[in-house]
């Protein structure tokens, strides 16, 4: 038989936590679907709950409501034990490398953890090969094998880091913020090699990201996030050739050229003022050049047009 | 690793040679003279002549100095000027008193305070931490002579459960003498197979224990909480349960090892100083031990004793932290020499 069901399937993520400004709804409502072997990305700016989400999905963040399906088996809803089991599932890769190795362990320990979890009964003899066939698939020569992680750059530790989310032979990666914390000729590297990846295992990607190239060149899908909200998703070259909702349009605009003059077109609002205004109507019409009345009164809905988008004006 | 720990060594006994100088300086520079004490109300001249010949006192700092260093290498502290025994064999005495007391503190903080550290950093900001921070607040903050006489009145006064003060019953040791081998007599009395000079020995334990225990308790326990929570919110333990370690081996492996660095330093650095500051529980404990001894010598002018006493504790100060310091090699393989 053929399984089917979508390699990831997120259903109405809702979470809130206590914060200095009263409750913050870092996620309200959140769904997609990552079919097999396809990738998504995760944008928006900081804030805006993309990386809740990827820790919701991943279960290390408890949700308020909705469901996580993982190649149709109920993440969210396992117990403790059972998501521990269902996690070799998927493999994660964190911003930063350098903290998310256990600076203790050398590297090929670091790698090899994963199997030592889910596959106790596999000799140490098998670990350290297997540690080391994922090492050098993600291009680290023997030498690097002994270190500890102190000792590698940047771009090395999170090849390794990859390497160790690839181990368990997932079908699912999830990237927090995989590139932001490498220089761009790393950045780069990192890029390809991410692509080489996909191409040669049929993996998918679930990128958490606010790098656009890494979203053009890597992903079919795309989610943009406003204030815990999905206000656009859909085949990621059709959002960006065609934005429908006036932040897509402006994330797009601004975010390749991060120069002082045109962040001034995001005015400074705080947290609290998203917030208050996402309870009423769109959180977007205190930065919106569109913006209307009837922004104010209603909670745009998620509506398909060419593709999905929430936004009572959208553009066209 | 052996290089560093014989280097470390020539380092020790440098130190102490050190610590023997200036001990020895500071009881020449102060005031007070031993020969009064010895020496009753009204000596004579002829007699306080002969007593500082005697001991050597007629002689030039640094011929004094020479042979005592000369005396210490060789093991040999003097006689007491109080007891008229020698300062080494008093010394050792008292101290296995006091390591008898300490060791079993410090074990029973670190056996506590570990495992409740680790529990409270799991359940952190839950009543249980609460707790904790209670018992540890108040570990710190209660005077030692306090506490102590509160567990009197109540386990000796009120409830006649325990004994009120010394080591071991009296009339028993001298009934069913115990035969010294270590000097612990818990363990001697076990050795011997007399199980009521080990009750006995136990009994009298548990109050000073509990004592001098509470205040290390606190700081390790403390320690041990919030170097866990550090740790635990540290971004590899993150990773660790995205691929699915268990609850077990994420506070027990992954978190612990790093905790345990930093916490060996500081149960070192508790042990060595109970070795010396136990003196308050000694005293109220009526507790033959080091601390005592040291305030009698102190106030008695016994400088010999003074010195020794100085020596000893220093000595086994610096060997305590010698082997937390190799211990950081077991703990953390990123150290190579």
């Amino acid at each position: 038989m053929i399984d089917t069901a979508a390699t990831l399937s997120v259903k109405n993520l809702t979470k809130s936590f206590v914060g200095q400004h009263g409750i913050v709804h870092a996620l309200r409502d959140v769904s997609f679907e990552i079919e097999r072997g396809q990738s998504l990305s995760i944008v928006g700016e900081s804030g805006c709950g993309k990386t809740t989400a990827a820790l919701c999905i991943a279960g290390l963040q408890s949700l308020d409501a909705g469901s996580v399906t993982l190649s149709g088996k109920n993440f969210s809803a396992a117990s403790r034990a059972e998501q521990n089991q269902l996690r070799s599932d998927f493999g994660m890769v964190f911003q930063n490398p350098l903290s998310a190795l256990n600076p203790r362990m050398r590297i090929w320990q670091s790698v090899a953890e994963p199997l030592r979890v889910h596959q106790p009964t596999l000799s140490g003899e098998m670990q350290h090969q297997r540690a080391q066939a994922a090492l050098e698939q993600v291009g680290l020569g023997a030498q690097h094998f002994r270190a500890f992680p102190g000792e590698l750059s940047g771009g090395q530790l999170q090849r390794v880091v990859l390497a160790r989310a690839l181990i368990l032979n997932p079908k699912l990666v999830i990237l927090d913020e995989p590139t932001s914390a490498l220089d761009v000729s790393i950045q780069a590297q990192v890029l390809n090699l991410l692509q080489e990846l996909r191409d040669t295992r049929g993996l998918s990607y679930l990128f958490i990201t606010h790098n656009l190239a890494l979203v053009e060149v890597l992903t079919d899908q795309v989610v943009v996030m406003y204030a815990g909200r999905v206000v656009e998703s859909g085949p990621a070259a059709l959002v960006f050739a065609k934005p429908r909702h006036p932040y897509t349009q402006e994330l797009i605009r601004t975010i390749p050229e991060a120069t002082p003059k045109n962040r001034a077109a995001f005015r400074a609002i705080n947290v609290g003022q998203i917030q208050a205004a996402a309870e009423v109507g769109c959180a977007y019409r205190l930065r919106c050049a569109h913006a209307k009345i009837e922004c104010a009164n209603v909670v745009p809905p998620l509506a398909t047009q060419t593709h999905a988008v929430a936004c009572l004006f959208p553009l066209s | 690793m052996l290089g560093y720990f014989f280097r470390r060594l020539a380092m020790l006994a440098l130190i102490v040679v050190g610590v023997a100088i200036f001990t020895f300086v500071l009881s020449r520079a102060l005031p007070s003279s031993p020969i009064e004490m010895m020496l009753g109300s009204k000596p004579t001249a002829e007699q306080i002549a002969q007593a500082r010949a005697d001991l050597g006192l007629d002689r030039p700092v640094v011929i004094q100095l020479g042979r005592y260093i000369v005396q210490v290498a060789q093991g040999e502290f003097g006689t007491s000027l109080r007891t008229g025994r020698p300062v080494m064999e008093e010394v050792i005495q008292r101290l296995s008193a006091t390591a008898e007391l300490v060791s079993l503190a410090l074990l029973l903080a670190v056996a506590l305070g570990v495992p409740l550290g680790i529990l409270s950093a799991a359940q952190r900001g839950r009543w249980i931490d609460g707790l904790t921070r209670m018992l540890a607040v108040s570990g710190v903050a209660v005077p030692v002579f306090f506490l102590g006489i509160v567990l009197q009145m109540i386990f000796y006064g009120w409830l006649g459960w325990l004994p009120l003060q010394g080591r071991i019953d009296t009339n028993l040791i001298v009934d069913f003498p115990v035969p010294a081998h270590t000097g612990l007599l818990l363990i001697d009395s076990a050795l011997a197979g007399n199980t009521s000079a080990l009750k006995s020995a136990f009994s009298h334990l548990v109050l000073p224990t509990l004592t001098l225990m509470l205040a290390s308790l606190a700081t390790i326990l403390r320690a041990t909480r919030n170097m866990m929570i550090e740790v635990l919110g540290s971004d590899h333990i993150r990773a660790a349960r995205a691929y699915g370690a268990s609850r077990r081996s994420l506070y027990f492996k992954l978190a612990l090892k790093p905790t345990l660095v930093p916490l060996l330093t500081i149960i070192g650095l508790t042990y060595g100083f109970m070795l010396g500051g136990s003196v308050i529980t000694e005293v109220l404990f009526d507790w033959p031990g080091i601390g005592a001894y040291i305030v009698e010598s102190v106030v008695t002018n016994d400088y010999p004793a003074v010195l020794g006493v100085t020596l000893v504790i220093s000595t086994l100060y610096l060997l305590i932290n010698l082997v937390v310091d190799m211990l950081y090699f077991v703990l953390d393989p990123r150290i190579h020499v």
